[in-house]
């Protein structure tokens, strides 16, 4: 049997990854021995509590805290995605239409998101559709930003050949605007994906009965500081999840790419 | 289901013509450049007729403005009698950059194939006509490949057989094998002559290459600097088949070419 030295290199990566991770929960581990405190828990015990509070509670942790909170930032993500998307190729492709809106953008998006909550909270209340139009907002310029660029940095040969063949517009647009700028588009989708999960958590800080946000806002105020470490430890899997599920959607999308 | 490309109505046999082709970029500003100057030919059908000139001479915008892609400031392009405004359907281009005419997110079977899904040709023609260009050029085996997969040559293959595929009955090329190695280049000159043999096309070849032109065509059409006009046009009655080194080793080939290179060096040294 032989491995192929690509496999080799990962398997070599993945090793040293892991050996830092044993590290740093080593350091963890020896200063909580050393300093006890009350804010810092030794990582046996957060681990404990992500073990026994979330994972053997899954149905309740599932329901409560992670499906709420998926749900607000995948429709927020996927709303914002769709949105400016389309905008963004409208204004990438006439300059005119541009021209005219993209002063406006430009204010909007100096607007830390964040500051919207208030407004957001008196015009939609504390449900579900505030935090997701927050989410939605928040993501929005870099899709739209990266969109533009992408669909106005498109050869014109592609589109030359596109007319010299007589491709219907909607085709045009589809097989080769889009495709041509989705390198692009990820790259904004992949910054927009970690500005909804730290939005995600700000809108259920703020006013909510579930989520994950909501679950450590509670350890906080009841005082439990390893249930507070391990709501962190649960956010960062899943803000590594998600990123992880778009970089395997984007190598697919653009496999093209990789020789 | 078997194509009759033979059957064209043998009406006129004129298939494109320019009359009085005018083209001025930025016209009324500093920078305004006269690239056509009245150009006049025109093409029979089934004809192989190449197009050289002095470099900078307006060969791209004449052919952007035949194809349809460009409007002319003034005169007329027809194909079969008809005035051009757009591309029409039974033309195409092949241009000079193959890396970035063809689709690099396309795969090379999907690349051939994408012109024909507008047409309303079904399944199973399409797969058969894709086969069939890939074929043609000599690409089966490379179908599943990505364009980024394949040399310069045989990304010009592509849309090559891209072109052939759709099947049109005049093929204009823009300086198709400029940017390929020499050997690559006879060898796709080859290609063509012998697909444009065997499919019975009507080809425009733009070339800056006085071997290539004489090589290929039989009818060779000498542009002047710009702004450009119609010099001359020489009839080339070598025999076909022509070989790459048969041909050019007679007395009708290296005289017709010496012809050629007077022309256009004469046009080079009248003006500047």
């Amino acid at each position: 049997m032989t491995a192929s030295p690509q496999l080799v290199r990962a398997a070599k990566n993945l090793g040293l990854q892991l050996a830092v991770v044993v590290g740093v929960l080593i350091v963890w581990k020896v200063g909580t021995e050393w300093q006890d405190s009350l804010f810092f828990p030794s990582p046996n015990k957060v681990l404990a509590e992500v073990w026994n509070g979330w994972i053997l509670n899954w149905s309740e942790s599932w329901n409560e805290n992670i499906f709420p909170s998926l749900k607000r930032l995948l429709a927020g993500f996927l709303l914002a995605a769709a949105v400016a998307v389309a905008l963004g190729v409208a204004i990438g492709r006439s300059r005119t239409f541009g021209d005219y809106v993209e002063p406006i953008i430009n204010f909007l998006r100096s607007i830390p998101p964040p500051a919207l909550l208030p407004l957001f909270f008196v015009l939609l209340g504390i449900g579900d559709s505030m935090k997701i139009v927050l989410i939605a907002v928040g993501v929005f310029p870099p899709i739209l930003l990266n969109t533009i660029d992408g669909v106005r940095s498109i050869d014109p040969l592609y589109l030359d050949t596109a007319e010299a063949y007589r491709i219907t517009p909607l085709r045009r647009l589809t097989h080769v605007i889009l495709p041509s700028a989705a390198p692009k588009i990820f790259a904004g989708l992949r910054i927009s994906l970690s500005i909804a999960v730290i939005l995600m958590v700000i809108s259920e800080l703020y006013a909510a009965t579930n989520g994950v946000g909501f679950r450590i806002v509670q350890a906080q105020r009841q005082f439990k500081m390893v249930d507070l470490w391990a709501g962190l430890v649960v956010l960062g899997a899943m803000g590594a999840a998600l990123n992880v599920a778009l970089t395997m959607i984007e190598r697919r999308v653009l496999r093209w790419r990789q020789p | 289901m078997m194509e009759t490309e033979m059957s064209i109505d043998a009406g006129t046999s004129v298939s494109l013509a320019a009359n009085e082709l005018n083209h001025t970029y930025g016209a009324g500003t500093p920078e305004e450049h006269r690239a056509l100057g009245g150009i006049t030919f025109s093409i029979n059908k089934g004809e192989f007729v190449a197009i050289v000139g002095p470099s900078g001479c307006g060969k791209t915008t004449l052919l952007r403005c035949l194809s349809g892609l460009m409007a002319p400031t003034s005169g007329e392009v027809t194909l079969a009698g008809e005035a051009v405004t757009s591309v029409p359907k039974d033309l195409t281009l092949v241009f000079q950059d193959y890396r970035r005419s063809l689709y690099p997110w396309l795969r090379v079977d999907a690349n051939v194939e994408f012109p024909l899904k507008n047409s309303g040709i079904d399944k199973a023609e399409r797969t058969e006509r894709v086969r069939q260009a890939l074929d043609d050029v000599g690409l089966t085996g490379h179908a599943s490949k990505y364009p980024g997969q394949l040399s310069g040559g045989m990304q010009q293959r592509v849309s090559i057989a891209r072109a052939l595929a759709y099947r049109p009955n005049l093929l204009l090329m823009d300086e198709p094998f400029a940017s390929v190695d020499a050997q690559t280049r006879a060898s796709l000159e080859d290609v063509l002559l012998e697909v444009w043999e065997r499919r019975k096309k009507t080809v425009l070849f733009v070339t800056h290459d006085i071997d290539e032109s004489v090589y290929l065509a039989d009818r060779v059409v000498v542009l002047s600097n710009a702004p450009s006009h119609v010099m001359a046009e020489i009839e080339v009655d070598i025999p076909r088949p022509r070989d790459q080194i048969e041909t050019k080793a007679t007395p009708e080939f290296v005289e017709l070419r010496a012809e050629v290179a007077r022309l256009i060096r004469d046009a080079g040294t009248r003006e500047t």
